[in-house]
């Protein structure tokens, strides 16, 4: 990992189209301004590893379990068709 | 016109046309590599539908309309993604959410409204968004208890 001491105001470049500005510091919090192109993903880490997560949990979704999804959607919408 | 065919690990024999295949230039989160997807009917009266990767048949993945299961449901798409998108009339956009399925409790099935799939209905071309976690769920359920 490449560790820099930054200040209020300074700036990083990662890359050629990355640029990543301290715009505040303020107690515990830091806020982060992200210049980079559109096609460059940039996330809090925590959002995108859930998300990477739950990806994978769906993946595995099989067949069977389609077909017993399905038969419990068509149940609940009878249901709640009931007067 | 260029009928296509794969067979799928858990799906079978699926034919297609090439016109039909959908490109995450990104592949999905996880799945940086898995560009090219198919949409695929279950049944006619189902509003799950299986997204099966082409690049590797042993991926598909269930994934609904999502406002079929929260009616309000609203996203914005940020510039970046639109751009991303093809600057897509937004009419253009449609959305649909993975789901994660609980294979012997299908009433603990949930779908991610926090990444949703948009895909741009004209160029084909898709990107899983990432919403703002305090506005959307991870895994919202699919069917609610009454009463």
């Amino acid at each position: 990992m490449l560790i820099l001491t930054r200040k209020s105001g300074e700036r990083i470049t990662i890359g050629d189209h990355v640029r990543v500005t301290i715009l505040e510091i303020k107690g515990k919090q830091v806020r982060l301004g992200i210049e980079a192109p559109p096609e460059t993903r940039v996330h809090r880490e925590e959002i995108f590893q859930k998300i990477q997560c739950e990806n994978r949990l769906a993946a595995e979704s099989s067949s069977t379990a389609m077909e017993t999804l399905t038969s419990f959607w068509g149940k609940e919408n009878q249901r709640s068709l009931k007067p | 016109m260029k009928p296509m065919k794969l067979v799928s690990e858990k799906l079978g024999e699926i034919r297609y046309d090439e016109s039909e295949v959908i490109t995450f230039p990104e592949g999905l989160l996880g799945f940086p590599g898995e560009r090219h997807f198919i949409l695929v009917d279950h049944q006619v009266e189902s509003p799950f539908k299986w997204l099966q990767c082409v690049d590797d048949s042993s991926l598909s993945f269930v994934v609904i309309n999502p406002v079929l299961v929260k009616p309000d449901y609203r996203i914005e798409i940020d510039r970046n993604d639109l751009t991303l998108l093809e600057n897509a009339d937004p009419r253009h956009i449609a959305i649909w959410t993975l789901v994660s399925l609980s294979p012997d409790q299908p009433e603990r099935s949930s779908t991610n409204l926090l990444g949703p799939l948009a895909v741009n209905q004209k160029t084909r071309l898709g990107k899983q968004l990432v919403l703002d976690p305090s506005k959307h769920d991870l895994q919202y359920p699919i069917f609610h208890k009454t009463g």
